[in-house]
């Protein structure tokens, strides 16, 4: 891994056409900004990973019964799971 | 080239029944080598698909098509993406995502922050991340009920 040290305002590009920039550092959080043709997909690295091991757990191995399987139609989608711990009131 | 002959059952079966043959040419994201599929409706439950990936025959996926369980739910391609399912102007792909089916919790969850678009002309499609959004990877949409009869419960002596 090339390993640079860069301070607020400075930035680094890649590859003549991807320009990463550091606007700011705020304690622990430091603000980039990416310039990149729009054809370069930039993804917060989590993301990948959620979607990757999600794959890994989707992926049947056996076949299932699919007379057990009940789906229901449900509330909107950005609702749902970052409250999963609360209880319908 | 001749097409096979069609089997009774594939003559009773609608033309929707039939497997389709799906390509995703990156893989799936983290399995990379699963790039060939087979894509046909669960005759039993006509809300899922199963895609069959051909490399390897232990990886099966059950899929949905979101819009059928959450009405609002969005995908977003980019240019790139639409380039590179080769998608016309204002063609648009089949959007699906795959169910997680946890047995033991008896709970179903879909992937919505990583949905599966397919040019549905060609077959050709690549798996997308909804980065915009807060979709979770497991949005539960079901459940899972295990049939009463269980050959695994052991009998405790006696």
């Amino acid at each position: 891994m090339l390993v640079l040290t860069r301070k607020a305002g400075e930035s680094l590009v890649i590859d003549g056409q991807i320009t990463v920039s550091v606007l700011g550092v705020d304690g622990e959080r430091i603000r980039l900004g990416i310039q990149a043709p729009p054809h370069i997909l930039v993804l917060r690295q989590e993301l990948v990973k959620e979607v990757q091991v999600e794959n890994c757990r989707a992926a049947r191995k056996q076949p299932i019964a699919m007379n057990g399987i009940v789906l229901s139609p449900l509330a909107p989608a950005g609702v749902q799971a970052s409250k999963a711990g609360s209880v319908a009131s | 080239m001749h097409s096979s002959i069609p089997t009774v059952m594939e003559r009773r079966s609608s033309r929707a029944n039939r497997p389709r043959r799906v390509d995703f040419p990156e893989g799936l994201i983290g399995c990379e080598s699963w790039r060939s599929f087979e894509l046909r409706v669960e005759p039993e439950q006509p809300m899922i698909s199963v895609l069959q990936c051909l490399d390897d025959p232990e990886a099966c996926f059950l899929l949905v098509d979101p819009f059928n369980l959450i009405p609002d739910y969005r995908v977003r391609l980019t240019a790139s993406d639409r380039e590179f399912l080769r998608l016309g102007d204002v063609e648009e792909p089949a959007v699906f995502c795959t169910l997680t089916v946890n047995e033991d919790e008896g709970m179903i969850t879909a992937n919505l922050l990583g949905p599966l678009a397919i040019n549905k002309r060609t077959g050709l499609g690549r798996q997308l991340v909804q980065s915009a959004t807060d979709y979770s990877a497991r949005h539960r949409v079901g459940s899972y009920v295990r049939e009463v009869q269980d050959a695994g419960s052991d009998a405790q002596g006696g």
